[in-house]
């Protein structure tokens, strides 16, 4: 006999995710998930924007990563609240490991939650992690075809990040054709240039993320 | 290879209808997996062929055959009401150049069926 099912293979994550959700809501926590490639650059990023964006907002770290706590280590200056989570050589975060993480920071003392994920650009974008942004971060030597290649971290993010913009003039990468790729995927998609050597850009992702942890609080 | 996660939920709920409707064997699955998704057959049924087959797991899925059908991408726009394919991943309307768009179908991950017997 068949029997009919129709049920999302992704149920348990997503449930999850919405218990995630739930708790973000009660302490009125913005959560911004960041996602790339190896090497693009989150850690670097987050050096750039952490200590500006403290100011404004109190800040806790989630920072993945598939072995080793190193980048957890590199982020310790800022006197952040950090959970490193490993992932013993899984290719993503699940809602079931960013739940975990949520316990061990001081939810009540925060207003956002910055996930670093694994450098990956496939996998991550998978998974709900009850989330309020994915944001996209690529890079230069990456080459310009990344968005056509991974389609649906495009889709997803809503926010994306071009880094390392100050390697444009020694590396083959064709800007017209990155822009052109990201109108034709997801037309609304805010891309910012940013470079974390000259400094480049990070003004205005800055602006762009405490706006969007602004407009996602409620206020008071 | 996210296909191993995505193969270890379809395990799951396979064995949760298997308790659900007392089978006693298992011939087949069906999953519907949307392109956008870049799903690997092969990947997916290397993960599920292992884990329906690892020590603890219910005899009864042991055969089961996983079906996988790719779903292509349905594109709606919200202005002139159009449905179309993407062609080249390029999702603002080819009728009326609008980019609200929303993706119907070929973004979801769906166990449609199973196939099996009771007592």
């Amino acid at each position: 006999m068949i029997i009919e099912l129709n049920q999302n293979i992704m149920d348990s994550n997503n449930s999850r995710a919405d218990e995630i959700r739930k708790i973000l809501a009660e302490h009125n926590l913005v959560m911004i998930n960041i996602i790339s490639s190896p090497g693009s650059g989150k850690t670097s990023l987050l050096e750039k924007t952490l200590g500006e964006l403290g100011k404004n907002f109190r800040l806790g770290i989630i920072e993945g990563d598939v072995n080793t706590t190193r980048d957890a280590r590199r982020l310790e200056g800022f006197g952040l609240p950090i959970t490193a989570v490993n992932t013993r050589g899984a290719c993503h975060l699940n809602s079931t490991i960013i739940l975990k993480a949520l316990d061990e920071l001081p939810l009540s003392n925060l207003d956002c939650i910055i996930i670093e994920n694994v450098g990956n650009l496939v996998c991550p974008s998978e998974f709900d992690l009850g989330e309020h942004a994915k944001i996209a971060l690529s890079s230069v030597p990456e080459g310009d075809d990344k968005p056509q290649k991974y389609p649906l971290l495009f889709r997803e993010a809503k926010c994306l990040i071009l880094n390392k913009i100050d390697l444009l003039p020694y590396v083959p990468f064709d800007r017209k054709v990155f822009y052109k790729d990201i109108e034709n995927l997801n037309p609304k998609l805010p891309l910012i240039e940013t470079s974390c050597i000259t400094g480049e850009g990070l003004d205005t992702w800055i602006k762009w993320i405490t706006d969007f942890i602004t407009t996602n609080r409620t206020p008071g | 290879m996210h296909e191993f996660s995505i193969a270890q939920n379809i395990v799951e709920i396979l064995i949760q209808a298997v308790e659900d409707n007392r089978l006693v064997k298992v011939e087949s699955i069906t999953i519907e997996a949307g392109e956008l998704r870049q799903i690997v057959p092969e990947s997916l049924e290397m993960g599920f062929d292992a884990l329906k087959t690892e020590i603890g797991s219910p005899p009864a899925i042991k055969d089961c055959r996983l079906n996988l059908v790719i779903v292509p991408q349905k594109v709606n726009c919200m202005d002139c009401h159009c449905h179309f394919y993407p062609e080249e991943l390029c999702y603002i309307c080819p009728d009326c150049g609008s980019i609200n768009t929303e993706v119907m179908e070929g973004d979801k991950m769906i166990i449609k069926s199973i196939e099996g017997e009771t007592d």
